[in-house]
């Protein structure tokens, strides 16, 4: 398909003039906060703030980097946020780079929690509301490395209990590039990538396995058997869910080419983004000790 | 009230046999002279009976009137009149073949385009139109190559798709629902190259009919238009040899008797030559297209006819290519791993068709058909290969009947099956690739249209005539599901003066298939789909009302139309969609309603030293879905709101013609990223960013206007002794988007100076072409 593009666009190039492209002003969309969360297992309930800006403003596939300056433009650093659950209100305090903190930890299995945002510079709020899923661990997890004289092949294999009803899971595949970096957040890059690399994250539903068990071996790419993985399970939402898995079809470049448009649900009223509260499993794995 | 409706259109042309008794038949076939051609929609007219009648697909009329001394007259636009004096004592058979115009009589024989513009005037025919192929072959097209669907797309209330594309959208319609047949075959994909050049080779065709709005009984299975092209039968008497070399294709067409008037052929090809041509100099571009046409046409006997016609077209990339090796045991090593990519596209159809004349007033066509749409994506490299198929085969039988009535009433019925048989994203893999792309096989979905229908045309009196008409349609789907379709039919016609009249009309029609694509772009890979337990039939209400005039001095034919459609069981694909290699993409599909209505005006002039037409559209075109654009309503990506077409063909000589269009709408509608946000990803490892859209089709591109120049220099038709020439050329030098002006087709983000802009890319700009056509 690649190559019949490129033959195309050559053969319309022979054999045309192409035209200068012609310019159009389109009104820019008024900026709206952005909510990010996360729950630290044991620790705190996070919540960053930022605010989405003109799709002028930056592109990614023009190499653009992200710049202290055009960053510290899009937090939210002086919001009132207050996060209310099982009749009471807790509020969360600014942390640095527009991420919030709750001083408790805040997790209580199929509790209803409430996020408001009061934002005084632009005098706009916004609220959200999300269940907090019951952790799921991992029952088993371990990596399986098939060497043959040509190749050698890394598999992963889980194992996890299934509670009844529609459950949605998100496990991911971190490779570990710096040792440092450790299991889950750093607050003063928490837009930055980092060195770690996640390889591949896998959207499970239960309605494709039978029974209470879910068991599942698949193959690891982009890994390499000197490395340092981090795998991750969560316990999601089905609307996290369904953003996770909009977000997964519009990766690659004929999804980008085809796809239809979609603005990406979102549970905040008045804003953008995702308030979950899940809170994942995390192992580590040494792929020289396997 | 429809049961009325049902009983009356039953009953009508009984009633009206009844009252005929003393009467004898006139009929026969109108053919061309020298080639035996029929000449489809002629005008027979016996005036001192003041009766007449129009051929039918196949030149056959019929005429039923009292026994008496008459004066027969056969016309059809560019061909001279003939008279015939007859006593008609008992029914009678009349073949006439009518001679061509030569080109010093195309300005003096100005009674046929009376006649038929007065057929325009006095028929029920709505949204109706019809073009032969000498008229389409002056109008200027991209690359100089002579193109039936860019044509129509000039046409008030067709509107064209993405520029250089053959996607026609009819009066606020959608792509897929335009009924596009080729010797009665239904043809799938229609356009070569991405849709730059339509599937039809200018050569093969004979005739060509659109119908936009009032659509007679005997057409269904697509709500927004039917396009009906009829290929030449071949000549009866003698060889003859058409062709052309254009910049990208040539064109070769062989018709002749194999039994002198009794049996004839007709073969006609069309292939690129680019990739040859580039390999000369060394630059591999390995596509190409063709299109092979052939038809034979056997007259067995005065009563009986058959007809066997095929078209086979193919889109065909190969590319093979040497890749250095990537072994990292040998570093040392030169050696290579052998590339393959290839991709195959066509369609293929073939008709046999037998004639057979019941009585003198009993017209009856029995056809057989088979339609394939096939698509192959196929690579190979190292141990891998992959192979992507999508497969659509149809069978159908039909029976259409003419029953000429009498001078005043015209029946047509018929009934027909299609059976269609998918096979869509079968997906055969092999080596490392299987654990990206695992083998499918595709789900295999069978599916069975059956359709009767019966319509009557009947005039009142000289004012007032009626078409009604009535269509049971239905489709049996793989999972026993049922679905049956009732569609009536109705026009009118009230004539104001002997060149005017306004007509209304009201047509219901269901559609049992879908094509499935993207709303952003359009692949010849796009998926028809049919009706399934999940997935129900659309179906579509037309209401029209117009005025029509001919002005005879001016030569003028005017045709004012205003229409509503309404559109219900759209499908769409969800947002956020997989459209690719989606073996279960019935759970991504949603359904919902459409509204259009519009005003087209056509200002035409057939003949004259200046001839051509103008066109101009106003129309709406909205569509609205629950789970899209949150489920607001919302434009439709072709709604133009001003569409307007001048197309003007100027003879500056007999033998040199200018010709020229000019073309203003405004632009298609886009749905354009205009904000984004960060969203850290699952793990808070990175971010991802998140584009934000405006709603659905809410941005209005930049209108489109484009002007289009064509010179004609042909050869002198006499030798020196003032007789035709055999041997005739015309050469076509021209140019499409003289001033290069960017039609936009969508909007991109471009990095400027200063940062980015929206801006909106075209495809062609300013393209010469040169063609040379030849005929012998």
């Amino acid at each position: 398909m690649k190559y019949f593009l490129i033959m195309s666009a050559l053969l319309l190039t022979l054999t045309s003039c192409v035209p200068d492209p012609i310019d159009i002003e389109i009104e820019p969309p008024q900026s709206e906060i952005v909510v990010a969360s996360q729950i630290i297992p044991g620790q705190t309930m996070l919540v960053s703030l930022t605010r989405s800006f003109s799709a002028l403003s930056y592109n990614e596939e023009e190499g653009d980097s992200l710049t202290d300056d055009f960053l510290t433009d899009l937090l939210v650093t002086r919001a009132r946020v207050t996060v209310s659950f099982a009749g009471q209100t807790e509020e969360l305090f600014h942390l640095g780079n527009g991420v919030y903190g709750s001083l408790t930890t805040l997790q209580i299995p199929n509790e209803y929690y409430t996020l408001t945002v009061f934002d005084s510079t632009n005098n706009e709020t916004v609220t959200a509301q999300t269940q907090m899923l019951p952790f799921v661990p991992f029952d088993t997890l371990f990596p399986v490395i098939e060497r043959t004289n040509s190749d050698t092949t890394i598999f992963l294999d889980y194992t996890l209990s299934d509670s009844p009803g529609d459950n949605f899971y998100v496990l991911s595949v971190i490779k570990r590039n710096d040792d440092t970096s450790g299991v889950g957040i750093d607050l003063n890059s928490f837009f930055g990538v980092g060195l770690n690399v996640v390889t591949q994250t896998r959207l499970i539903s239960d309605k494709e396995f039978g029974g209470n068990t879910i068991n599942e071996r698949f193959r690891l790419f982009e890994i390499e058997p000197d490395d340092s993985v981090v795998v991750t399970l969560s316990n999601v939402s089905r609307e996290y869910f369904d953003y996770l898995t909009a977000q997964a079809r519009s990766q690659g470049l004929v999804s980008e080419i085809t796809q239809e448009p979609i603005n990406r649900p979102t549970n905040v009223n008045g804003g953008r983004g995702f308030f979950n509260a899940y809170f994942p499993d995390a192992r580590v794995f040494d792929l020289t000790e396997w | 009230m429809l049961k009325r409706f049902i009983w009356i259109a039953l009953l009508l042309p009984l009633s009206i046999t009844s009252l005929s008794a003393q009467t004898v038949t006139l009929n026969g076939y109108l053919t061309e002279e020298g080639s035996g051609e029929a000449l489809i929609g002629g005008t027979v007219y016996v005036p001192e009976a003041e009766a007449g009648a129009y051929t039918n697909e196949y030149g056959f009329w019929s005429i039923t009137i009292p026994p008496g001394d008459y004066t027969v007259i056969f016309k059809y636009l560019g061909y001279l009149s003939d008279t015939v004096s007859i006593s008609l004592t008992e029914n009678t058979t009349l073949d006439r073949p009518l001679k061509p115009e030569g080109t010093e009589l195309a300005t003096v024989e100005i009674t046929a385009e009376d006649l038929a513009a007065k057929e325009d005037v006095q028929s029920t025919r709505m949204g109706a139109i019809k073009m032969n192929m000498k008229e389409i072959s002056l109008v200027p097209v991209l690359g100089g190559e002579t193109d039936v669907l860019k044509v129509m797309q000039l046409m008030p209330g067709v509107s064209q798709g993405t520029e250089g594309t053959t996607g026609m959208f009819v009066r606020g319609g959608d792509a897929d629902q335009n009924l596009v047949l080729l010797d009665e075959a239904i043809v799938y994909n229609t356009g070569h190259l991405f849709g730059f050049f339509s599937v039809f080779n200018p050569d093969a065709l004979k005739d060509m009919t659109m119908i936009k709005g009032a659509f007679p009984a005997q057409y269904g299975g697509r709500l927004s238009s039917v396009l009906d092209l009829r290929t030449k039968e071949g000549n009866l008497n003698k060889f003859h040899v058409k062709g052309g070399i254009g910049l990208l294709s040539s064109r070769l067409n062989i018709e002749g008797p194999i039994i002198k008037d009794r049996l004839s052929f007709s073969i006609a090809g069309r292939r690129t030559y680019i990739d040859q041509v580039f390999k000369t100099v060394g630059i591999n571009i390995p596509y190409y297209f063709y299109d092979l046409n052939g038809k034979m046409n056997f007259k067995i006997s005065n009563k009986d006819r058959i007809y066997f016609s095929t078209y086979v077209g193919d889109d065909v990339l190969k590319v093979s290519e040497e890749i250095a090796s990537d072994d990292e045991q040998d570093t040392t090593s030169t050696s290579t791993d052998l590339f393959n990519f290839g991709f195959e596209l066509g369609n293929t159809t073939q008709t046999l068709r037998w004639n057979h004349l019941f009585s003198e007033k009993l017209f009856a066509n029995f056809s057989l058909i088979h339609t394939t749409f096939n698509y192959n994506i196929r690579g190979s490299f190292v141990d891998n290969s992959i192979l992507i198929t999508s497969r659509i085969r149809d069978l159908g039988a039909k029976a259409d009947f003419d029953w000429f009535v009498s001078p005043k009433t015209h029946v047509k019925f018929g009934a027909g099956s299609i059976y269609h048989r998918f096979r869509p994203n079968v997906v055969s893999t092999a080596g490392e690739i299987s654990d990206f792309l695992s083998s499918q096989q595709g789900s295999l979905i069978n599916n069975q249209e059956l359709y009767a229908y019966g319509g009557v045309d009947h005039e009142f009196s000289n004012r007032f005539k009626v078409n009604t008409g009535l269509r049971l349609s239905s489709a049996l789907t793989v999972g026993s599901t049922f679905y049956p379709g009732l569609e009536p039919r109705i026009s009118g016609r009230f004539t104001t003066s002997e060149y005017s009249s306004v007509k209304a009309s009201y047509s219901r029609m269901y559609q049992y298939m879908h094509r499935v694509s993207s709303s952003t772009i359009a692949l010849p890979t796009d998926l028809w789909y049919p009706v399934t337990e999940q997935v129900v039939p659309q179906n579509a209400d037309q209401f029209a009302v117009g005025f029509h005039q001919f002005i005879p001095k001016a030569r003028l034919s005017i045709e004012i139309e205003g229409y509503y459609k309404r559109l219900r069981n759209l499908i769409e694909y969800r947002e956020g969609a997989q459209l690719v290699l989606n073996d279960n993409f019935e759970e991504d599909l949603v359904n919902g309603t459409g509204d259009s209505y519009g005003m087209e005006v056509l200002l035409r002039r057939k003949r004259g030293r200046l001839s051509g037409w103008i066109g101009y559209t106003l129309s709406w075109s909205t569509r609205q879905f629950d789970e899209l654009n949150n489920g607001q309503r919302y434009w439709a990506r072709y709604d133009r709101r001003h569409d307007l077409s001048v197309v003007s063909i100027l003879e500056l000589s007999k033998r040199i013609s200018l010709s020229g269009v000019f073309i203003y709408q405004n632009g298609s509608r886009f749905t354009a990223q205009v904000g984004q946000y960060f969203q850290p990803n699952a793990t808070l490892t990175g971010v991802d960013v998140i584009p934000i859209y405006t709603d659905r089709n809410a941005i209005r591109m930049a209108p489109t206007h484009r002007l289009d120049l064509n010179l004609v220099i042909k050869s002198d038709p006499l030798n020196d002794n003032d007789e035709p020439k055999r041997f005739k050329t015309e050469w076509h030098i021209g140019a499409y988007n003289v001033y290069n002006r960017a039609s936009p087709f969508r909007i991109n983000i471009e990095t400027t100076d200063t940062g980015y802009k929206y801006t909106q890319p075209g495809l062609f700009g300013l393209v010469p072409f040169v063609a040379f056509n030849f005929e012998y």
